[in-house]
């Protein structure tokens, strides 16, 4: 420990003058030289902040980049793979080239895969887990089958961003159909979720009404057992069957067996849509046994599920409406019926990215908060803006309509109220705070205003919200800025003329995301190619490659499916999935209209970082062929200059022509020799050279 | 002193020409330009005597822990739990006679000689909040969060690896910290491990010659890169250096680690610290959470009873460390709940009323401030800076509490006067929380 004081007396003068012209505090004997240390306070030597972005209201001068740097920053970005040499020089040739290669990269597959990411990250439809769907389907959990709830929460999570991926890639439908579209890519799991919401009814006072129940008046029991075998699904549905609503689950004769009156083959249920639910996803509901006794829940084994394995992948795009009069909705346990289904019939209104059960397990509201988290969130999302008191827009009456009372007084309150309150009743008409039916009349009856920021409009259902963030005069802009954070890790200037510019051509274009991506792009508010009008303003930001990024690019340049198990049905264990979880991503804050975006390569992601090289080093060098991965690449240390050729080009993404080029390639060379003259063989001093190209600063870094 | 502080204001820093003063002078234009913040944070480093680290807890969720606390029992109208494991109990503080709910109760003699309950009012009942909050609703200077700012005083003469803060409870991204404006991450208890460990092996023999390769790439890597890009660069090679002051043999106490819960936390707050990793350690242990639907208390009872147990937990394993002295916990969260006679089977927030809580050696046992009625439910009392204790008349007002408590920490922790007036703009210290 450094026991250095500072009285207030000494650390005042001439002397700390000096040490702070150093950038160092008091105490640094941990510090390494002054020329390359980061201030105490983490700022570079140079003044800026640890992510190198400018805080000094624009001292640094604008300097442009180099398409060594911008062009595979897009290209990893977009894709996760290196630019190649011809891609590099036909930019040099031509800047407007960019603009063709951009397009070029959308159609390759690995954009799908990164676009997804973006969408869910845009659309707020991860950072979720079981326990945050636990409103939706109160009060107990979801799912809690440890094989098939990670299942659903991915199918969750995805269907969003892959309606979206649908709609606006392949049939290159307009974004704002995001606000407004009522059809949702998913799995039969995720139908059988759907329509099982539709039926576990749950008003604002938490009283539950079990529609299956309702419907089925004379359904006695549900049984799950054992010993009597499986038994096709067919007969299971059979109302004329003797074998209705038994089900063949392999736990049932083992369930509780040391509970006494708990024993029991097949377990009879009471007749209860959640008891019906877990039990299609494995578990057995907890119930009474023999003189009343208690008998637990149990999860369930990972085969005890009814669903195939397919139910989770097969995704498909159904239309959801409106159930017509007389209509029933879908039995979400007939899962023959759910495979084929193409359209649901629900009660539940679904409506745009804003109705998923993701978004709503993301923002859980209740009581107190009567939808206006849900409400803000929405905002955000659709037009980058939230409730924060600051809005001149007055709503068309006074008070305004649905105003609560309690918050009405307060001036403080009073500014974000008037305006959140009536545009809250646009979702408090339509669903309860376990979001299900709304039925209290009260709020059925007052529809909601939207009345935010310049836009005054009556809304009277789910579509008229959707359009009218659709049509908002925020809206192009809000997206335009979400790319550039994702692109740049920091807000592009939104009053400069050329970011203006490509708004307007996403604008013209019909709101088509492929436009707004090319013209964003390879426009030099993302490339910094050449200065723009307010370019000094924003600063140059360097990041880290964070977690998606990063994964993403060591799949895409080594050809691993998913080596970090992003994928949270992923079985791959080890040390990368392990750090991978520990390293910055991309989030998403309550309330916040900015993404969270840790870009600073802290000695947590150096690490990290490192023991993936390492990791990935071992999995790509010398592997003999019986635990080679096909599509993984390989290298052999009997030939280390092609590999650390490729090293170069393909890890760091440095083109034979970039100046960085050959001086990296004789370092990795050097470093090949002096780590065998160290004595280690050849195959693990090639590993130590591909870590090395694996953490250099283009490798793990956005904008190198 | 002032004095001669002004006249070298004065002298080098009048107004143009900053980036030919920054030439002719060697120093930073950032100091040309603000050096009141720059000689802040420069001068302030905390006295190695009361310099502690700290674990400090936070919750985005406004949980209850205002509802067990003492100073919430004097009053009859006041909801508590009912649960048998909740009964009302007293304890000592400082020499006062006081009652909490039975959890807070059953700490360890030691623990309770050094815990201090603050009642205070963080002007906010919105979740979202959370950040401001931690900036102390505008009164810490360049919008640092307090974390932050404990951070940069203690870490020189800690001697920490790094200077900022970690994250390592954060429930989402709303719970992460900021340092100088930028966002910091999550590191999850279970990653930690993983992050940190070089297994043994020859390509953790190779670290060192690695480490020389990338420096020479580093320096290919500056050559023709723009000013930013050169900035990032060194920001590298200083978390390069930081990597290999982590003191590998310390790491195995993060093994028992098996998941990502308060406990598991503590343990990995508790190792980072033995290595000196980090100043501050932030952490999130659950207290009932955003309990608004409730049922009699189910969720509050249950947290509220294995959080003070963490807690104990913490400070065991602190006093098992050789760190119960150097080692302060401190919590702050985004608000706290409703207490009124309305709140039956759940609670609302309550931007009126939020306890935090101090154990560790600066501070003396004990209650600062109070509760009482404000705006039909409760809030937090305006506060007698001589003595500690709520007092209508105070002269720290209910919204001043909040300041005055970021004031007191830094006091605690031996940062001096003069800094702690540029760091929070507003408040005072409360000198009777002082040990």
């Amino acid at each position: 420990m450094v026991a250095m004081a500072c009285s207030k007396f000494s650390c005042v003068g001439a002397t700390v003058l000096a040490t702070a012209a150093l950038g160092l505090g008091c105490g640094s004997s941990n510090a390494p030289s002054a020329a390359t240390t980061p201030s105490v306070d983490g700022s570079a030597p140079d003044g800026s902040a640890p992510d190198g972005s400018a805080r000094d209201g624009g001292l640094t001068p604008f300097e442009p980049v180099s398409p060594y740097t911008y062009v595979p920053k897009l290209k990893n970005v977009l894709v996760g793979l290196p630019a190649t040499e011809d891609e590099i020089q036909a930019v040099k040739a031509d800047p407007a080239a960019l603009k063709t290669l951009i397009s070029g990269w959308m159609e390759l597959p690995q954009y799908g895969q990164k676009l997804m990411r973006f969408f869910q990250l845009a659309f707020q439809q991860t950072q979720v887990s079981v326990l945050d769907y636990a409103d939706q389907s109160y009060p107990r959990n979801i799912v809690f089958n440890t094989g098939t709830a990670p299942l659903l929460m991915q199918n969750a999570q995805e269907s969003f961003a892959r309606t979206m991926a649908e709609l606006l890639v392949a049939q290159h439908r307009p974004l704002t159909e995001s606000f407004t579209v009522q059809q949702f890519m998913m799995t039969t799991a995720l139908k059988e979720l759907y329509a099982f919401l539709d039926v576990w009814q749950v008003n604002d006072n938490g009283t539950i009404t079990d529609r299956f129940v309702q419907a089925h008046p004379t359904l006695g029991a549900i049984y799950a057992g054992t010993a009597q075998g499986p038994i096709p699904i067919s007969e299971t549905l059979d109302p004329r069957s003797p074998n209705y609503m038994h089900w063949y689950n392999p736990d049932a004769a083992t369930e509780d067996a040391t509970v006494p009156g708990c024993p029991a083959d097949p377990i009879r249920y009471l007749p209860s849509a959640y008891t019906l639910h877990i039990l299609l996803y494995g578990s057995l509901d907890n119930r009474k046994g023999v003189g009343g006794v208690g008998c637990p829940q149990l999860a369930g084994s990972p085969t005890a599920t009814q669903f195939k394995p397919t139910d989770f992948t097969d995704w498909t795009m159904v239309t959801v409406r409106k159930p017509n009069a007389g209509e029933s909705v879908p039995a979400f346990y007939d899962l023959p019926a759910l495979r084929e289904a193409r359209e649901l019939a629900l009660n539940v209104p679904r409506v745009g990215f804003f109705s998923t059960p993701a978004f709503f397990a993301n923002w859980q509201t209740n009581v107190s908060n009567q939808m206006r988290v849900t409400l803000n969130q929405a905002l955000i999302v659709a037009l980058g803006s939230s409730v924060d008191g600051t809005d001149a827009t007055v709503p068309p009456s006074s008070p305004p309509p649905r105003i609560d009372e309690a918050h009405s007084l307060p001036p403080a309150c009073y500014s974000c109220h008037r305006t959140l309150d009536p545009l809250r009743s646009i979702l408090s008409a339509n669903y309860s705070w376990n979001y299900h039916n709304q039925d209290d009349s009260a709020l059925t009856g007052q529809k909601g205003v939207f009345a935010f920021r310049g836009v005054i409009q009556p809304v009277n259902s789910l579509d008229d919200f959707g359009r009218v963030l659709g049509s908002h005069p925020l809206f192009a802009s809000a997206w335009a800025q979400k790319l550039c954070y994702y692109v740049n890790s920091a807000a592009c200037a939104s009053d400069d003329p050329e970011f203006l510019r490509v708004v307007d051509a996403f604008k013209s274009s019909g709101y088509h995301f492929d436009t707004l991506v090319t013209e964003l792009l390879a426009s030099p508010v993302i490339t910094r190619a050449s200065k723009t009008a307010n370019a000094d303003g924003e600063g140059e930001v360097i990041a880290v490659s964070r977690r998606d990024h990063l994964c993403a690019a060591l799949d895409a340049r080594l050809g691993f499916a998913d080596v970090c198990a992003l994928d949270v049905t992923s079985r791959n264990q080890g040390v990368i999935p392990s750090v991978a979880a520990g390293l910055p991503s991309d989030g998403y804050g309550r309330g916040s209209e900015t993404p969270v975006l840790p870009n600073a390569p802290t000695l947590f992601y150096r690490a990290g970082v490192e023991n993936i090289c390492v990791a990935a080093a071992a999995q790509v060098i010398d592997v003999t062929a019986a635990k080679q991965v096909p599509g993984v690449k390989q290298w052999s240390s009997s030939n280390p200059d092609a590999a650390i050729a490729d090293f170069v080009s393909t890890l760091m993404a440095l083109t034979p022509s970039d100046p960085r080029a050959s001086a990296a390639v004789d370092l990795l060379k050097a470093h090949f020799a002096q780590a065998k003259a160290q004595g280690v063989t050849a195959s693990d001093a090639l590993q130590s050279t591909f870590v090395a190209a694996c953490l250099a600063p283009s490798s793990i870094s956005m904008g190198l | 002193m002032l004095d001669r502080r002004q006249a070298i204001l004065s002298t080098l820093f009048g107004t143009g020409l900053v980036g030919l003063r920054a030439l002719a002078t060697g120093l930073p234009a950032s100091l040309l330009l603000n050096p009141r913040r720059v000689l802040a944070g420069a001068a302030s480093c905390a006295a190695s005597d009361k310099a502690q680290f700290i674990i400090f807890n936070t919750s985005g969720a406004g949980d209850p822990i205002n509802a067990s606390v003492p100073g919430t029992y004097d009053d009859p109208n006041i909801v508590h739990s009912l649960d048998p494991k909740m009964a009302p109990a007293t304890l000592s503080l400082g020499g006062q006679t006081y009652t909490a709910a039975r959890p807070w109760a059953m700490l360890p003699r030691e623990v309770l000689d050094r815990m201090t309950f603050w009642h205070l009012m963080t002007n906010t009942p919105i979740h979202p909040k959370e950040p401001e909050v931690l900036k102390l609703m505008g009164a810490t200077s360049a919008a640092e969060m307090l974390p932050s700012i404990l951070a940069k005083q203690l870490a020189p003469t800690l001697g920490t690896i790094q200077t900022q803060p970690i994250t390592i409870g954060a429930s989402s991204p709303a719970e992460a910290l900021s340092f100088g404006g930028a966002a910091l991450p999550i590191i999850p208890p279970l990653a930690l491990k993983s992050t940190l460990t070089s297994a043994p092996g020859p390509l953790t023999n190779l670290q060192p010659l690695r480490d020389q390769t990338l420096n020479q790439l580093y320096d290919v890597y500056r050559n023709g890169a723009t000013t930013k890009q050169r900035a990032y660069i060194d920001a590298l090679v200083t978390s390069q250096s930081q990597v290999r002051n982590i003191n590998q043999s310390l790491l195995d106490a993060l093994s028992t680690i098996k998941d990502n819960s308060a406990p598991s936390q503590v343990i990995a707050a508790v190792a980072l610290i033995q290595m000196k990793v980090a100043p501050v350690v932030s952490i999130h242990i659950p207290f009932g959470g955003d309990n608004h639907r409730d049922v009699r208390f189910e969720a509050e009872t249950l947290q509220t009873v294995a959080g003070v147990a963490t807690i104990g937990s913490l400070m065991q394993a602190l006093k098992t460390a050789g760190l119960a002295d150097s080692v302060s916990f401190v919590t702050l969260n985004v608000f706290g709940r409703t207490l009124g006679p309305g709140n039956i089977d759940g609670r609302s927030h309550n931007g009126n009323h939020q306890v935090s809580l101090t154990i560790g050696k600066p501070f003396r046992a004990g209650v600062i401030g109070g509760v009482g009625p404000m705006e039909g439910d409760y809030g937090a009392m305006a506060i007698d800076s001589k003595t500690g204790l709520a007092w209508p008349s105070g002269d720290i007002t209910p919204v001043g509490t909040l300041a005055s408590f970021g004031r007191t920490l830094l006091a605690a922790f031996g940062v001096d006067g003069f800094a702690i007036d540029s760091l929070i703009t507003s408040g005072q210290v409360l000198a009777p929380a002082l040990a």
